[in-house]
């Protein structure tokens, strides 16, 4: 891919100002999530939008099945983008799987970043001993399955269950992009992120976090939240909004802008 | 929503609108609704010439004959088409599109056009046409063939049924591409853009000799068909030992353990592509087990010294780029129960083998499960990450774990297909997929779903319930009356568990407890917990009129319907049954209102449960108790059950008297206890009246008119003037209701008068065993009442250990206080707390007796 990925995964700057802040999307959506969130931000700020490398709207031919096998790879685009954009400090906002890659960008480059804003974000979502991640193997199964079985049919139904609250608008906003994913790419993907256990690394994170969590959050439970503030390295602090639902950029932007603006190193 | 067949149709070249053509016939003559992918398959593979075909032809596993693969290909192809359901009825002339065909179509619509070379052609398209149709803004892009099925080999569906056949739909879209080079396949397939054509198709029979590409058995795509090994993390492990400083990788993470394991194998067996070119011929050495047992102090430095010599000789004998020296899992540093001064020999001596003398050819490698480990061995050593020339590196894919985290890993599935390829030469109809089909009532059918755990324990416990002698016994010891009830409800159960269908019991007559205390203890039983006790009170009792004895039973239950909650009780009904099969407990059930009564004779017909949203649920495997009140037959016993029920949790006290006519001689406040004993008796006389005045009520949270008016003739409230068609109405159901269950089980009237003679037997013989000699002994009916309730909750052999224990214990204390003679009265009394200090608990058999 190598000059074309700035094209290849959409990065856009947008806003004027000196802080840099990054925005990065998770699982099921593309830099259209963050939209909304947007308007609160240019005015002072230079933000930095991109498209992970599985979302809808990137080309799936980009997508390399032996070399997306674990969140590195993810990390390696973005660090590679950053560098490319001679951003040398930012603050990186991420949502759900974006959140583990900022985490993980962190740890191998941790000048880069004044804080990270943690959104929906989960160190593991399988329950182990003495940890409460939310899934079971078997749920995860079959909730693969069910992927595999008919992917409209469940990505009808899996997103109003993220969505949690009752928001049309952003019910069908998050189905679109969910469902502009290439089926096969999307269950990749999904069982990369499921794979994934950050738990004995967090102690690597030295920048300090803000972790923004729901009140009600079917990938995430609360105590995941606590988890990651008990574990993490760095100064870091919970947020706690509200609200319902996985995707808060969607469902309830103006109080996700507020709570970001909380958030922000002043 | 499905797209009209010639919508699509206009997205196709001529020649992909021929294979559509072909699939809408296919699916028309199966009297399918809509057009699939799967129709698509079919008919790309019956073309003549079939470019699928022949695609499939030059990929095909060359452990099985053209034939035969061929003809798996068919079955399992047939076998899926099958699956979708068909009517002939509503049959359609041009079944329309389906969503993820044309999904298909428009993918490829979009990877058509990115092609570079037809970039150019489609803008000039474009351009074109908006000169001549300034409307028409997008101009329809015609997808060829090739094109298309490309795309539809990405539907899921699809792969999995070339799968099952043993053909990778990776591999059948690289064929694709092949013959027709229109576009540069590195390009397009980027998953196997690594693999070295023209090596034959990359199979699990012609691989199991190749540890290298199986790899770990970690997960890989499961219809992709790439064996994305766990090369990847042991690249970077390489990566970071080609630096000049910071080389020597520390692998953190959950699996980090694993994942040094994994590479150091694979250095080990010297795998191609792990390592950077500069790193081939590398050497391993491990003291993992060198350092255990020296850190443990099993041995001295000596083995450890050996080993440390044995790298420098390996250095100097070998010409490759030097050896890893792996130390394992750093828990073992931190752990370790022999004293800092072998740790420090051993943190030191590691150094000095990264450091000087070798010349930058000696790496060290070692894992920690946390950052917490490395950080306990950074404050012993604070110097230890340069000391060693540390690099850390995150390792959080669970994939390296060796036992494979995911069960279906790659191993697995196609082991699965290839079986299926075998079964399929033998017993064509007897697919393992075909296990799969669900057919649409089972999804909300409780017991079908064989994956829930609950069906498995159902199983178990269908042993117990086939021994009627064990049920009893079990029902018995938690129960311990109505033996008669006990034994008809045993009998029946065991007749009926044969088969998957429910059980309807309706118990008539008095022990409201009893009742429960069988509906509480066959949850238990038959599905392991009494949380499957799903209970609701059709009399809707107002929350005012329960009883402490209510509260309590209440609270052991986890499943009961409330007034409160949103919805009916049909409602709650509908959403328990449909979670799992359980123990559904309908307590006064003639009293059950109009709407309820029909849903459950419909239940007992036909199995099924209308909510009264329309939701509806099958039921199986469920256990039904009615409950209905009978009368009190106006009995002369000196205590009844509607008594007892209403009995309070009272603090009990004991007070001694003497039998004399004169007045009382007390020692403590002799005023207060005549003056309490009266109280008393004017306190039960008040209550008693205040429980006949609140015989009826009138539910206030219910709407009095429209509730009428919306179920007919509901009836919500007990009150006296409920008319005498309801009641006539209720009774006639009840009548029909009762014919139709399994069984009516009658129970006894309680004799709470013998059980009372008990009591009063149990509690005098404790005080003559603390007083010495027989002395007399009151009872106050309220106390009595008390402990009979206690009994029916809680069974009497509780009661017994209590008066053993509690009672004797009060008695035992009053003989030392006071002085007790053969003319003393001794009484049991209910005491209220005058003093604030002692508080009221809510124990009906109370921790500890007062004494004043």
């Amino acid at each position: 891919m190598g000059h074309s990925l700035l094209d290849a995964l959409n990065v856009r700057v947008v806003g004027s100002g000196e802080k840099i802040l990054v925005l990065a999307h998770g699982f099921g959506t593309d830099q259209s999530a963050w939209q909304r969130i947007l308007p609160y931000f240019i005015r002072d700020h230079r933000v930095v939008l991109y498209d992970l490398v599985c979302a809808g709207s990137v080309n799936p031919d980009y997508f390399d099945f032996r070399r997306y096998t674990t969140l590195d790879a993810y990390v390696d685009d973005l660090l590679y983008i950053l560098d490319a954009l001679r951003i040398d400090r930012c603050t990186y906002v991420g949502h759900s799987v974006s959140a583990t890659i900022g985490i993980l960008a962190s740890i191998r480059r941790p000048e880069l970043f004044t804080k990270l804003i943690l959104i929906g974000a989960s160190p593991r979502f399988l329950n182990d001993k003495n940890y409460h991640g939310g899934f079971e193997q078997a749920e995860i199964e079959k909730f693969f399955s069910a992927m595999e079985e008919n992917y409209k049919a469940w990505a009808s139904g899996f997103a109003p269950l993220a969505v949690g609250a009752d928001v049309p608008d952003a019910v069908r906003e998050f189905s679109r992009t969910l469902f502009n994913m290439r089926p096969d790419i999307s269950l990749f993907v999904s069982r990369t992120v499921f794979n994934s256990d950050l738990r004995g690394v967090l102690g690597l994170v030295k920048v300090p976090c803000s972790i923004i969590q729901t009140a009600k959050d079917v990938s995430v439970p609360a105590s995941v939240a606590v988890y990651l503030k008990n574990h993490l390295g760095g100064r870091s602090t919970i947020h706690m909004l509200n609200i319902e639902g996985h995707l808060p950029h969607l469902s309830a932007p103006n109080l996700l802008a507020i709570e970001l603006r909380r958030a922000l190193p002043r | 929503m499905p797209t009209p067949v010639y919508a699509a149709r206009q997205c196709l070249t001529q020649e992909a609108a021929t294979v559509l053509d072909e699939a809408v016939a296919v699916a028309r003559r199966r009297g399918h609704a809509q057009t699939t992918s799967l129709h698509m398959v079919s008919s790309l593979l019956s073309l003549p010439n079939s470019t699928l075909r022949e695609a499939c032809t030059r990929t095909r596993n060359s452990a099985y004959s053209t034939r035969v693969q061929f003809k798996a290909l068919e079955l399992s192809l047939s076998v899926s088409l099958d699956r979708i359901p068909s009517s002939q009825a509503n049959r359609v002339d041009e079944p329309p599109v389906a969503n993820s065909l044309m999904a298909a179509i428009k993918r490829s619509q979009a990877s058509q056009r990115r092609q570079p070379e037809n970039f150019t052609f489609y803008q000039q398209q474009q351009q074109q046409q908006q000169q001549q149709n300034s409307s028409s803004s997008i101009p329809i892009v015609k997808v060829e063939l090739q094109n298309l099925v490309l795309s539809i080999l990405d539907d899921p569906l699809v792969s999995r049924v070339f799968g099952e056949a043993g053909f990778r739909s990776c591999d059948i879209k690289m064929a694709t591409l092949m013959p027709g080079k229109s576009f540069h396949p590195s390009r397009f397939l980027g998953c196997t853009s690594r693999y070295k054509r023209p090596s034959p198709p990359v199979f699990l029979c012609n691989l199991t000799n190749n540890d290298s590409l199986i790899g770990g058995k970690g997960f890989s795509f499961p219809f992709m068909g790439c064996f994305a090994g766990d090369n990847e993390g042991s690249r970077r492990i390489g990566e970071v030992m080609m630096k000049a400083k910071k080389r020597c990788p520390l692998l953190l993470g959950v699996s980090a353990a694993d994942a040094l394991r994994n590479f150091l194998e694979s250095v080990r067996a010297k795998t191609r592509f792990v390592l950077p070119e500069g790193l081939n011929g590398l050497g391993v050495v491990c003291v993992k087990d060198e350092i255990l047992m020296y850190l443990s102090g099993d041995s001295d430095e000596g083995p450890l010294k050996s080993r440390f010599r044995e790298v420098g000789e390996m250095l100097e004998n070998r010409t490759g780029p030097g050896i890893v020296v792996s130390f394992g899992d750093l828990s073992a540093f931190s752990d370790a129960g022999a004293g800092d001064d072998r740790l420090r020999f051993l943190v030191r001596n590691l150094a000095k083998l990264v450091e000087d003398d070798h010349g930058g050819k000696v790496w060290l490698i070692g894992a920690a499960a946390a950052y917490e480990v490395y950080a306990k061995i950074m404050n012993k050593f604070p110097t230890i990450e340069k000391d060693w020339d540390l690099e850390i590196l995150p390792v959080t894919s669970l994939q390296f774990s060796a036992g494979g985290s995911f069960p279906r890993s790659s191993l697995s599935t196609d082991l699965q297909h290839s079986s299926l390829l075998n079964g399929l030469l033998s017993k064509p109809t007897e697919t393992p997929s075909a296990g799969r089909i669900k057919s649409p009532t089972s999804i909300t059918s409780v017991t079908t779903d064989q994956s829930s755990p609950f069906s498995f324990s159902y199983r178990e416990n269908l042993m117990n319930v086939k021994d009627p002698k064990l049920l009893y016994k079990a029902l018995f010891e938690t129960v311990g009356r109505q033996e008669e009830a006990l034994s008809a409800v045993v009998e029946e159960m065991s007749q009926c568990r044969t088969n998957e269908r429910n059980t309807w019991i309706n118990f008539r007559g008095p022990d409201r407890f009893g009742k429960r205390k069988i509906g509480l203890a066959l949850a238990e039983i038959l599905y392991r917990s009494e949380e499957s006790l799903v209970y609701v009170d059709l009399s809707f009792q107002d929350e005012m009129m329960t009883t402490h004895a209510d509260n309590l039973f209440n609270s052991k239950l986890s499943n009961k319907y409330e007034l409160t909650m949103r919805g009916t009780v049909l409602d709650y009904l509908v959403e328990k049954l449909s979670k799992r099969a359980c123990v559904v407990f309908l307590e006064n059930i003639d009293k059950a209102d109009l709407v309820v009564q029909n849903s459950l004779s419909q239940a007992v017909k036909t199995g099924r449960f209308t909510g009264f949203c329309g939701r509806e649920v099958k039921v199986s495997n469920c256990v039904f108790l009615g409950t209905t009140k009978s009368n009190s037959d106006g009995s002369s016993a000196k205590y009844t059950e509607e008594d007892v029920l209403r009995a309070k949790a009272n603090s009990i006290r004991i007070l001694i008297r003497f039998d004399l006519n004169e007045d009382p001689i007390i020692e403590s406040d002799g005023l207060f206890c005549m003056n309490k004993r009266k109280l008393l008796r004017e306190n039960t006389d008040q209550t008693k009246r205040s429980y006949k005045t609140s015989k009826s009520y009138l539910d206030l949270n219910l709407p009095a008119e429209e509730g009428r008016e919306l179920l007919c003739a509901a009836e919500y409230s007990n009150s006296d003037s409920s008319s005498d068609i309801n009641a006539a109405r209720s009774s006639s159901w009840l009548e029909d209701y009762e014919a139709q269950i399994d069984r009516t089980v009658n129970f006894k009237q309680l004799d709470l008068d013998k059980l009372s003679e008990n009591i009063y037997k149990g509690v005098s013989e404790c005080l003559k065993n603390a007083v010495g000699f027989e002395c007399s002994l009151e009872i106050e009916r309220d106390i009595m009442q008390q402990i009979l309730l206690a009994a029916c909750l809680y069974g009497d052999k509780k009661v017994e250990g209590w008066i053993k224990n509690v009672v004797s214990e009060g008695f035992v204390e009053a003989v030392g206080k006071y002085s007790i003679d053969a003319r003393s009265v001794v009484k049991l009394v209910s005491y209220e707390g005058f003093s604030p200090v002692e508080k009221f608990d809510g124990l009906l058999l109370p921790e500890r007796i007062v004494l004043k």
